[in-house]
């Protein structure tokens, strides 16, 4: 029998807590027949660019630039449904340039960004997958706000990931923009990227 | 007396039944929810805590005097509890989460995935913190063990803290967009004999792990211990391709690919659940 109310000495924090997330939604909402992904919905947030409850700038869009706004005057994209507490996932421009698997890695480890200089990285597969929206009208799925304001990356037809395949080791997953697709080539092919950088967040400062 | 709590500046305000009243520090304070109790914590350690039974939420009203629901009751502590305890000083609650690990672990190279192991959680099969069964396997059967006889999978990576994905084994007959769905809804699997549906491209693409030894996405345990998800080469989601509204989404399990399929044509589906939790039962 649980009692209905009483105060007890902490043992430590944390405990019993959740350990997952909901799924972020994919994006569609229209529908084509009752079941379908458009008719649930099934997912986090509210809705693909709307959180459940405010990012530490106080607003409830999903993304903004390093200082909550629109402005995206360095052409970061921070994505507010990776927020853990702790850190958050950046995104940033790149030059409409492609480069072989290798090279694409060595450019997003060098890549530098207005004072971020240096935690820049290529993104893996799942990193690249939860930004495209399933609710787009064309058949670029990172061709929406804010991502329309890259140079590269969005308007892109395919970015590289990070991640090489398992089975068969010189080939490596890239994310099709202009299909949907997660697909695999070799690791000599020359496609776009998108660099991707973990911020540190206090109160609203982003490092 | 009715026992208050209400949110009055940067506080959440408690009178108890005795008339003892509490202050929380917004910015300080945290809630969570085990054993059918919500749990309020101000501080990290050595601070009281506040613990409401889920059955004693109705006695507890606002400062409006508006009664709480155990449903609203949730909402209000949602919104106004939550800190950054890693940093010390956002004041803000989680929102989001970090996307979990693809499963790479052999790198090629520096700065590769597998150098990097970007994602959440110990690894792509092991929680950073117990599931509701006290272990810390990602994935579990619905009574928390690994024995699978409903040949039901729980996801624990996306509990949070109130409903989990689970899902079921798939037919081996390969069958049109439409009657995947038709036949998602209508699945039962022992007690759960409702609730089902297809997943989403999303749902489905969660569950690849680039850390197989195959190429079969799914072929890695606990997939093996249902008769046929991971012997199955294509998966229908529910995500009609955007731009061509005659196909929907489909999961390559045999080249871990997400792609497109006209919606005629046939490809096997697992139908997913979301699990209510309280303390350690499903439903």
């Amino acid at each position: 029998m649980v009692q209905e109310t009483y105060y007890i000495k902490a043992q430590a924090s944390g405990g019993g807590g959740s350990v997952g997330a909901t799924l972020m939604k994919s994006g569609l909402t229209t529908s084509y027949r009752t079941g379908d992904d458009g008719d649930i919905e099934a997912g986090r947030a509210t809705d693909f660019f709307t959180l459940a409850s405010n990012n530490p700038f106080g607003t409830t869009e999903r993304f903004t630039d390093v200082l909550g706004t629109q402005v995206y005057s360095d052409k970061i994209f921070i994505d507010w449904s990776t927020y853990d507490g702790t850190t958050v996932l950046g995104y940033g421009d790149a030059t409409f340039l492609t480069y072989n698997w290798n090279d694409a890695i060595d450019t997003a480890l060098a890549w530098s960004v207005g004072s971020f200089t240096s935690g820049w990285r290529l993104p893996n597969i799942n990193e690249m997958f939860n930004i495209f929206n399933h609710g787009v009208t064309g058949n670029k799925l990172i061709a929406y706000f804010p991502f329309t304001l890259q140079t590269g990356g969005g308007q892109s037809s395919i970015l590289w990931s990070s991640t090489r395949l398992s089975f068969s080791t010189t080939n490596a997953y890239y994310a099709q923009n202009f299909t949907g697709g997660i697909r695999y080539t070799s690791l000599t092919n020359t496609y776009n990227i998108c660099p991707v950088r973990d911020f540190t967040v206090n109160g609203t400062t982003l490092t | 007396m009715a026992k208050e709590i209400y949110k009055s500046g940067n506080y959440i305000v408690t009178v108890d039944a005795d008339d003892n009243s509490r202050l929380f520090p917004i910015g300080k304070t945290v809630y969570d929810e085990y054993n059918s109790v919500f749990r309020l914590t101000e501080g990290l350690i050595e601070d009281d805590q506040l613990i409401i039974s889920y059955a004693d939420s109705t006695n507890w009203v606002d400062d409006s005097a508006v009664a709480y629901t155990e449903a609203t009751l949730r909402t209000f502590l949602r919104e106004n509890t939550g800190f950054n305890p890693a940093s010390g000083g956002s004041g803000a609650a989680p929102i989001g989460a970090d996307l979990m690990k693809t499963n790479q672990t052999v790198s090629y190279r520096t700065g590769d995935d597998g150098d990097l192991e970007k994602g959440r959680a110990t690894d792509f099969l092991t929680l950073a913190s117990a599931n509701p069964f006290g272990t810390t396997e990602r994935f579990t059967d619905e009574l928390g063990g690994q024995t699978y006889t409903n040949q039901i999978i729980i996801d624990w990576s996306t509990y949070n803290g109130t409903t989990v994905l689970g899902y079921g084994d798939s037919a081996f007959s390969g069958t049109t967009w439409d009657v995947a769905i038709d036949n998602a809804l209508s699945t039962s699997i022992g007690t759960y004999t409702s609730g089902w549906r297809l997943p989403n491209i999303n749902e489905l693409w969660s569950l690849m792990n680039m850390g197989v030894s195959g190429n079969k996405g799914l072929e890695y345990y606990p997939w093996t211990e249902l008769t046929y998800a991971y012997i199955v080469s294509n998966f229908w989601s529910s995500t009609t391709t955007p731009y061509a509204t005659t196909q929907a989404m489909i999961l390559k399990s045999f080249t871990i690919e997400i792609d497109n399929k006209t919606k005629t044509q046939t490809a096997n589906y697992i139908p997913v659940r979301e699990f209510t939790v309280t303390g350690t039962t499903l439903t």
